[in-house]
């Protein structure tokens, strides 16, 4: 069942356009991102959920009641939707347990008892509560500012970019431990982010937003293996795009015949695929006996995890592959590339 | 990816102002409010117009070529153009000594060059009248008004010299250039915008004082509007002076913005910036405090000896303890009242300023601005014509004369609360909402809190303004009025120095932490 329901949702700044009839469906207890490069949208979008902003047009539906429709808008103070915004935006003035409970109603002794369970919700030690914020280090904020969002159980949660102040190691860390929060709390959630690592990885429903407009939205692995077009398909990660003939379910290119992970009408398209699809082998020894695609190789870049290696195929088409850093690529080493799993068609 | 996101028409979509409640309703009862603070601002100028419509061409041309305006407008262009290059000259050189170099105990020398401005400056006129009595003429005036106004350029250009980013100089000093070319052709450009800044203050100080240049009979226009306003108050000649000096004042203002430009001041960057480099001074360093020390003799022993010389000699006389306790009450009354009725004043337009800039907006705040630079003078001319033309019983009230000291300090107060304001930022009153709470509850427990200390900075340096005021006091109190201000300056005139040096101490001593606190925020906002 559908919690939230946003409905042509379209909102301009004078001759800007920022929100395009936007539609998008949040089932209850999900999580979802929306993900986009900056001046998306994205953010738009999210002020009007959370009745900062009042659409132009369109309807925002919360739990079976109408939060905006032509003209009418609910105020943000009545909307039961909570936001953890990219800063915390924590009351510089009252200290962490005033903090988490400004939106709290009710008797001394109740508030102080749900102050400490929230504390506990997003592991915090009770020794915090007479803090300040500026004594909080950037992860403590957030994680304060969640439970203060919390505090009044709202149906919705809104998450704007609440990980990007915080340094890479400790970005991770908390991406996991609020959507371990946001489990436990039951609480559905929709997060803002322009970083699609953190988007693919948080959410169960990714919606990919693009100037002003709803490109795509299904679930992490649909977006990431069969994107709309060559676009969305750069946004969510490395790929390799190739012009193909296709022929049912095979697409016929430079790289050989490879599957396709449907049927597909026949005729020229574009295809794509990931580079960690591909495996790489030496021509020469060719230790396998790969039937792979012969190649040579005209860029090496170590990364860590894996090497990034250009490789030439016929007709001097480059092709990305990522490498086992454990082996050693060299420029102009002849190779050969095999295709694990399927191409996908880019429908846009 | 991001490149494309970069030249994305709709990232101009972020950029816009964010100081739109949901709907896009714009805040209408605060635009109307600072619609009718930026009118009432137009009084003076509005008054001069209608004086010179009133008086008529050939009249105005009668009144304004005389031989008497030209005097004064020559004594007031040498004045400007005396004081304000040297005071350049002293605060550019004083804040290179006290930021830049190991000179020995910066930290007070810095606060010495700042001290200054605690001194009313008919006070350090009133100090060097009686330390050196044969002081008179276009010398005297230049020197005292340099040593009362040079902290005005001090500060904000030492502010800069604080904020420079030194990997600049280190760059510069990378390609070859010695520190001598790195400060002529690195430093001191940056430092254009401080010293225009200061430069424009103190020549509107300049054009506006009073009291400075009356006690060492040193006429400008604002000793001659007096002198004429005290013989024959609402005369034609008064009034059209104050049109010559309003033309002063604008010229004055065109100056500073051709010579600023398109140019702003750069924005500090977010994260550590490293300190500035200290230039060792090695040998010179006890030659160079010199400068420090002979300013700081000149700019506050002098005053300060002849304040502490008069108290001494004048012994238990000169503390007629009733009329100087009445007198700092008055004041006292007056600065606060004046401090809360100018905040409240410039709360509108402040608050648009922060949470709704828009081209209205820009023209509310320039109209606040302008009625700051004006010399009291004229807006004390203004509302004495006003009040007697159409609206008798407030004239010579105290309401009036609040009203005078709201106009003339409205860009302190709205520096103050702009300050402020931006303490909380709009998205705390959206936590606040998103967390239940109603717009105007919002305000209330978030947006009050926060911005009521720097509310409470500006009251306080608009009451310090009015402490020292003279010029609008005099010409429109109320009858039995006494201020610390108006005692001081009847008592001098009766050339009983020593009864005048209480009421200088009072002012001194009511002043000195205010200007201190300024300093230290100063530093603060730099970043130090």
């Amino acid at each position: 069942m559908s919690l939230l329901v946003v409905e042509g949702a379209s909102k301009r700044y004078g001759n800007v356009v920022a929100l395009d009839g936007v539609s998008l469906e949040v089932a209850a207890g999900s999580r979802t991102a929306i993900v986009g490069p900056s001046g998306s949208g994205k953010s738009t979008l999210l002020r009007v959920i959370a009745g900062f902003e009042a659409a132009d047009s369109g309807k925002v539906v919360l739990d079976g009641t109408k939060l905006c429709d032509d003209g009418f808008a609910t105020p943000a103070h009545r909307r039961q939707i909570g936001i953890v915004s990219q800063d915390g935006a924590l009351f510089p003035h009252l200290s962490v347990s005033d903090n988490i409970g400004f939106g709290l109603n009710g008797d001394a002794r109740d508030r102080k008892g749900r102050i400490l369970e929230l504390l506990q919700t997003v592991e915090l030690e009770p020794s915090m509560a007479e803090r300040r914020p500026h004594q909080l280090s950037g992860g403590q904020q957030q994680r304060v500012a969640l439970a203060r969002a919390l505090a009044r159980k709202p149906k919705l949660m809104l998450l704007d970019e609440p990980f990007s102040a915080l340094d890479a190691s400790l970005r991770e860390h908390m991406r996991r431990a609020v959507a371990r929060m946001l489990h436990t709390a039951n609480m559905t959630a929709i997060l803002v982010t322009h970083d699609q690592s953190e988007a693919l990885s948080f959410a169960d429903q990714v919606a990919v937003l693009r100037g002003g407009k709803l490109v795509q939205a299904g679930t992490p692995q649909e977006l990431y293996f069969r994107p709309f077009d060559g676009e969305t398909a750069h946004f969510l990660g490395e790929a390799v795009v190739l012009d193909a003939d296709i022929d049912g379910a095979i697409a016929e290119c430079v790289l050989g015949r490879i599957p396709l992970d449907a049927p597909y009408p026949p005729g020229r398209a574009r295809i794509m695929i990931r580079p960690e699809q591909f495996s790489m082998s030496d021509a020469k020894t060719d230790k396998y006996g790969s039937v792979g695609c012969p190649g040579q190789i005209t860029f090496v870049e170590f990364g860590g995890a894996a090497w990034t290696v250009a490789v030439s195929v016929a007709g001097g088409t480059p092709v990305t592959v990522k490498v086992n850093s454990a082996l050693a690529p060299a420029v102009g080493d002849r190779v050969r590339i095999d295709v694990a799993g399927r191409a996908h068609v880019l429908p846009g | 990816m991001s490149s494309a996101a970069d030249i994305h028409p709709l990232a101009a979509a972020s950029a816009r102002p964010s100081g739109r409640v949901a709907g896009g309703r714009p805040y209408a009862p605060v635009v109307a409010a600072a619609a009718c603070v930026s009118l009432v601002s137009l009084i003076p100028l509005g008054f001069i117009v209608w004086v010179a419509i009133q008086t008529g061409w050939t009249r105005i041309v009668e009144l304004v070529f005389r031989p008497r305006i030209g005097e004064l407008l020559v004594n007031t262009a040498l004045l400007e153009l005396f004081t304000v290059p040297i005071a350049i000259v002293l605060a550019v050189a004083l804040a290179w000594l006290i930021e830049r170099t190991d000179l020995p105990g910066h930290r007070w020398w810095s606060a010495l060059a700042v001290a200054p401005l605690a001194i009313p400056a008919f006070v350090h006129s009133y100090g060097w009248v009686n330390a050196v009595p044969s002081l008179h003429g276009l010398p005297a005036a230049v020197l005292i008004s340099v040593l009362a106004y040079f902290p005005f350029i001090y500060l904000p250009v030492a502010a800069q010299l604080r904020r420079l980013d030194p990997s600049v100089e280190d760059a510069a000093a990378s390609l070859g250039k010695t520190p001598r070319q790195v400060f002529l052709q690195v430093v001191v450009p940056q430092l254009r915008l401080a010293v225009l800044a200061g430069s424009l203050l103190v020549g509107l100080h300049l054009l506006a004082e009073y009291g400075l240049y009356a006690m060492i009979r040193f006429d400008t226009f604002s000793t001659g509007i007096v002198d004429v306003y005290q013989s024959a108050y609402n005369s034609p000649a008064a009034n059209m002076m104050g049109g010559v000096l309003l033309l002063c004042c604008f010229l004055l203002l065109g100056a500073d913005s051709w010579l600023r430009g398109g140019e702003r001041y750069a924005r500090v960057g977010p994260g550590a910036q490293r300190p500035p480099i200290r230039r060792s001074l090695g040998a010179l360093a006890l030659p160079l405090m010199a400068l420090p020390l002979v300013t700081a003799i000149l700019s506050l022993g002098v005053p300060l000896a002849t304040v502490a010389r008069w108290l001494t000699f004048g012994g238990a006389r000169v503390w007629p303890v009733a009329d100087i306790a009445s007198a700092f009450v008055q004041t006292l009354a007056l600065a606060v009242a004046g401090g809360l009725l100018a905040t409240l004043a410039a709360a509108p337009a402040a608050w648009l300023a922060v949470r709704a800039p828009s081209r209205l907006q820009r023209l509310f705040e320039a109209g606040h601005y302008y009625v700051g630079s004006l010399p009291g003078v004229i807006v004390a001319l203004a509302l004495v014509t006003v009040t007697v033309r159409l609206v008798f019983p407030l004239y010579q009230s105290y309401a009036t004369l609040l009203l005078a000291y709201v106009m003339l300090f409205l860009p302190r107060a709205m520096a103050g609360l702009r300050a402020s304001l931006a303490q909380a930022p709009l998205e705390l009153e959206q936590a606040a909402m998103a967390l239940g709470k109603s717009p105007f509850a919002a305000v209330r427990r978030i947006t009050f809190p926060l911005a009521a200390p720097g509310a409470a900075a500006s009251v306080a340096l608009v009451a310090l303004g009015i402490t020292n005021e003279l010029t609008a006091t005099l010409m429109l109190s109320p009858n039995g009025t006494r201020t610390l201000a108006t005692e001081f300056w009847a008592m001098t005139a009766e050339l009983d120095y020593a009864a005048a040096a209480p009421y200088a101490a009072m002012m001194i001593v009511l002043s000195l932490p205010l200007s201190l606190a300024l300093h230290s925020q100063s530093e603060r906002f730099a970043g130090q």
